[in-house]
């Protein structure tokens, strides 16, 4: 079928043709069976499969319009309230005086640094109020380049409970986001290795050898979940997402794979990560990116 | 279009930025599905097109205030949309992928359910897998067309890319595309509900 057949059949879609151009095209059984093709091809990807979540649905609305209100949060002064201009004449004249009697007792050094520490929390703040509804799950496919403290606010929204008011949350956010900020100052940025950021680890953890063993890892994992026990997210430079299902898959430790058949006779350093999509464990090459290992884990 | 009584989408942006949180929700709601669409399409899966559909939220509320209301906001949020999806798409692109041992160090599905099952799942994601093999140019102008029905114009406007090339994309996409889907299905061996299968290309022709 040539390029023509297409360029009329996608117009003759889009109906972009004027009348006779579309008798001509209606004249045309190939044209006519590319239109076919495509309205069926159309329909199909209007659909997005499992889309229907509504409780997804309904929790990222609130969320943006939590947002909404939060940033609506310092209202302007009613009309009624504004000052006039002769006001601000005066409070621009006295800004004024006290700028000169500022500039001569200098400002110390620090100055500008706490400015752009007022900055970076403004900043902190706004990304922990983005994050604050997103699942924990979502961690894993944060973006190496973010901020840890970008990471520990969306761990500290996802950990708040529903009950919890978006301010308050938010807040909470801010908050862990903070504090990370301080504990990496404190380690002067220097990356630790990769196993002292992991949640403690399970006894049977340490050399995976089959399915059920990696089952028994993920129910730990979910478990230690559940009662808010779970470290840092390891780093992580794999798309954490199963290319086969398109879950995404929470990095949330770092295991040993032993050599046996099931891990196709490889002993290798892994990360133990989870998919709360299914319920699957995954034991991922730390090298390679490649699933090594994969097991059906309920909660 | 609106309904009869209902009120129009400027009308409800009108009242958000008075105030109104129902009328914000209102707004958000009417577009949600599309959005939704548009991202999961661009993005390529669920997960990310979930937070591309958060992030294109959050993004519309936030810049509400400036919509200047020169253009629809349909297409004003759809454009969002779009950016927040190839915003996740890059940031999917900068880590190397996930990749599994060759099928055939897989196991075996346990049962015939199982089977089943990973049959459907995969049935199901058949379409999305064509898309991801077209280009990306033709991906997000077929995906602005015939998802979130934007106007030639206002395609090219958003692509910053004249109108006839708007055309050629569609054109040359569509043909892609419908042979990736075909493709697709014999790879599968079998046939996607509603796309029949009689009159794609001949093989010689791809």
């Amino acid at each position: 079928m040539t390029d023509e057949t297409f360029a009329a059949a996608s117009a003759y879609f889009d109906n972009e043709l004027n009348a006779e151009e579309r008798a001509v095209a209606e004249s045309d059984p190939a044209i006519m069976a590319v239109v076919a093709d495509w309205r069926a091809v159309h329909d199909a990807l209007a659909v997005v499969p499992g889309a229907n979540n509504d409780q997804r649905r309904e929790a990222t609305i609130a969320a943006a319009v939590a947002t909404f209100q939060t940033r609506d949060q310092p209202q302007a002064p009613p009309p009624s309230a504004r000052w006039s201009n002769r006001s601000w004449l005066g409070v621009a004249a006295a800004t004024l005086i006290i700028g000169l009697f500022g500039a001569i007792f200098v400002v110390g050094p620090g100055s500008g640094q706490d400015s752009a520490t007022s900055s970076q929390q403004s900043d902190t703040l706004q990304d922990a109020q983005i994050n604050r509804d997103v699942p924990a799950e979502a961690l894993a496919a944060d973006d190496s380049e973010e901020t840890s403290a970008t990471s520990a606010a969306a761990t500290a929204a996802s950990t708040t409970t529903a009950s919890t008011s978006p301010e308050a949350a938010g807040s909470i956010a801010a908050e862990a986001a903070l504090d990370d900020e301080q504990n990496a100052d404190q380690s002067n940025g220097s990356a630790a290795p990769i196993t002292s950021t992991l949640a403690p680890r399970a006894p049977d953890m340490a050399a995976i050898t089959n399915e059920q063993e990696l089952a028994a890892v993920g129910r730990w994992l979910i478990a230690e979940r559940d009662a808010r026990r779970l470290g840092a997210t390891p780093e992580f430079a794999c798309d954490p997402t199963d290319p086969a299902t398109g879950s995404k898959i929470l990095v949330l430790a770092a295991a040993q794979l032993s050599p046996s058949p099931d891990t196709n006779g490889s002993v290798a350093p892994v990360y133990v990560g989870l998919s709360f999509d299914d319920l699957t464990t995954y034991a991922i090459d730390t090298q390679t990116c490649q699933i090594q290992l994969q097991a059906a884990t309920s909660s | 279009m609106n309904k009869p009584g209902e009120q129009t989408d400027d009308e409800l942006i009108t009242a958000a930025l008075a105030g109104s949180t129902g009328a914000l929700d209102t707004l958000l709601r009417r577009h949600y599905s599309t959005i939704q669409v548009v991202c999961f399409r661009i993005a390529g899966n669920a997960r990310d097109g979930e937070d591309a559909t958060q992030e294109a939220l959050i993004r519309i509320v936030h810049n509400l205030e400036s919509f200047a209301g020169r253009a629809e906001f349909s297409t004003w949020a759809y454009r969002i949309a779009t950016n927040a999806a190839i915003d996740e798409l890059r940031k999917r692109q900068r880590r190397p992928q996930l990749h599994r041992l060759d099928d055939t160090e897989r196991p075996a599905p346990v049962d015939d359910a199982a089977a089943r099952a990973i049959d459907s799942l995969a049935e199901r994601d058949l379409l999305q897998s064509a898309l991801a093999n077209l280009d990306e140019t033709f991906r997000i102008t077929i995906i602005l067309r015939d998802v979130a029905q934007l106007e030639y114009g206002e395609i090219a406007s958003q692509l910053d890319i004249p109108i006839g090339t708007v055309k050629s994309r569609l054109a040359r996409g569509r043909k892609q595309l419908l042979h990736e889907v075909r493709r697709q299905t014999e790879n599968f061996g079998n046939q996607p509900p509603g796309v029949p299968r009689r009159t794609l290309d001949p093989p010689h022709d791809s």
